[in-house]
């Protein structure tokens, strides 16, 4: 391939007669503005961006991916106020909500994101606090039994009076607890260990179930460190039996530094916005939400993250 | 600048730049405007080029207004490239076109590096990324590309 490109590199040249002709031109330039063919570029379009509502998913890699149909609810950036649609109790609907701004606040360092993140073995074991993960579902939790304590996969079961039960996870190393999740979104952090090292003890994943049995919900979320330092990605998939869990909501263009939509590689709509020094990228559907938070890092990054992620959300 | 120190300019890197454009907006037509503009650029503006940096300024150049006409128009005609990209072997014409329909943001780096010789570093300054974000787009262009073509 190495030769092909040589050869590309040698022959692939601006054709002669379109050389000859801008040659000339720049021959004979006047000081005075010329007629030049020239798109006025549109930068930081303020145009205001309606999400589509239905979008298919297919995978832009060559490799072969079962279509699924997709309804995003990611927030919708409109050009103001007056844009966003008026509560209505007469019909049901819950009315609009609108996001607010970030209020300008940077991102918290590194070391303090760690402190909070990481595992902590009283908390683990003693049950003390059940604490490791709000679940809507349900909002006390009665009891905890640590099934193990290898630093490769701690788990511990809680419970409830009425018999649901929450597993719940933990590991030095995130990529061990994707084992853990149901298979209901599935990804692939090869192409985060490319450019970031995941902070170790610093994850969790959960998944719950009901006094039956039934799923209910499940949690991912991991930390990652840039490699060259400063810089970190928490990043967090949620997933629930509930059709409909996640709605809709605004937010008014020019409360973020910017937002807009990005569509990765795997056919998946991101709502990306950046704010002083914060990078959110997010999609959810009905029943899911897979959410990055980048601190000190671009825009670009994140969305390399996103192309890497091999997501598919079935269902 | 002065028309004369244009036009040496003109004859010593207009290929770059053909090529450099060429890789984001995927029409030889639209590329050769780009050509015109950006040397046409240099003409108008009170611009000084550092001595031997002049190939790599005018990449620069060169992918700021590719962005700029890409966030105007996100529609790209990809059927005149195969009538009017004049490769000699074949193997060179499909391995061409393959890097075409690669995605926008693995392409510029499989141009940049791999037809322009950039380094990953100067890749890094143009558009904005990381040393390893270059290394890892380059990385997958080359996976989709072995995969596409069924070779090393």
């Amino acid at each position: 391939m190495e030769r092909t490109f040589k050869r590309i590199s040698d022959e692939l040249k601006l054709p002669r007669e379109s050389r000859e002709r801008i040659r000339s031109r720049i021959a004979s330039w006047q000081k005075q503005t010329e007629d030049i063919p020239v798109r006025r570029p549109i930068l930081k379009s303020r145009v205001p961006l309606i999400a589509v509502a239905v979008v298919v998913a297919m995978a832009l890699t060559l490799t072969v991916a079962a279509a699924a149909v997709h309804l995003f609810r990611n927030d919708i950036i409109v050009p103001g106020v007056d844009d966003i649609p008026l509560l209505s109790s007469e019909n049901g609907d819950l009315g609009a909500f609108v996001v607010g701004g970030p209020g300008g606040h940077p991102p918290a360092a590194l070391e303090e994101m760690t402190k909070s993140a990481r595992f902590k073995s009283d908390d683990w074991d003693l049950g003390e606090r059940i604490n490791g993960g709000v679940v809507s579902e349900y909002l006390r939790w009665d009891s905890v039994e640590v099934l193990s304590r290898d630093p490769a996969l701690r788990i511990r079961r809680v419970g409830r009076e009425d018999g649901a039960e929450k597993m719940e996870y933990t590991a030095e190393n995130p990529a061990n607890l994707l084992g853990t999740l149901t298979g209901r979104v599935t990804f692939d952090l090869k192409g985060m260990d490319e450019q970031y090292d995941h902070v170790p003890n610093a994850n969790l994943s959960f998944v719950v179930s009901d006094a039956k049995g039934d799923y209910v919900s499940e949690y991912y979320n991991a930390l990652y460190a840039k490699k060259d330092g400063g810089g970190y990605i928490d990043f967090t998939v949620y997933c629930t039996a509930q059709a409909d869990y996640f709605g809709q909501t605004y937010i008014i263009d020019g409360s973020f530094e910017t937002a807009y939509y990005y569509t990765s590689a795997d056919g998946y709509e991101f709502l990306i916005e950046t704010d002083n020094g914060s990078v959110w990228a997010e999609c959810r559907t009905g029943r899911a939400n897979v959410n990055l938070h980048g601190a000190y890092v671009t825009a670009d990054e994140v969305e390399d993250i996103l192309d890497t992620l091999s997501l598919t959300i079935n269902g | 600048m002065e028309r004369e120190a244009v036009l040496a300019l003109f004859d010593r890197y207009a290929d770059t730049v053909y090529r450099a454009a060429l890789g984001y907006v995927r029409s030889p037509q639209e590329a050769e405007d780009v050509v015109q503009t950006v040397f046409l650029k240099l003409l108008e503006g009170d611009i000084a080029v550092y001595p031997g940096k002049e190939r790599a300024f005018l990449t620069k150049v060169t992918i700021n207004h590719c962005k700029n006409l890409l966030r105007a128009a996100r529609r790209h005609e990809t059927v005149e490239l195969e009538e009017a990209v004049s490769l000699t072997q074949p193997e060179d014409r499909d391995l061409f076109l393959a890097i075409m329909e690669l995605p926008e943001k693995v392409r510029t780096v499989v141009i940049l590096h791999c037809i322009e010789g950039y380094s990953f570093r100067e890749i890094s300054e143009f558009l904005h990324i990381g040393v390893s974000a270059v290394s890892m787009r380059l990385r997958r262009a080359k996976s989709i590309l072995k995969k596409q073509l069924g070779r090393d």
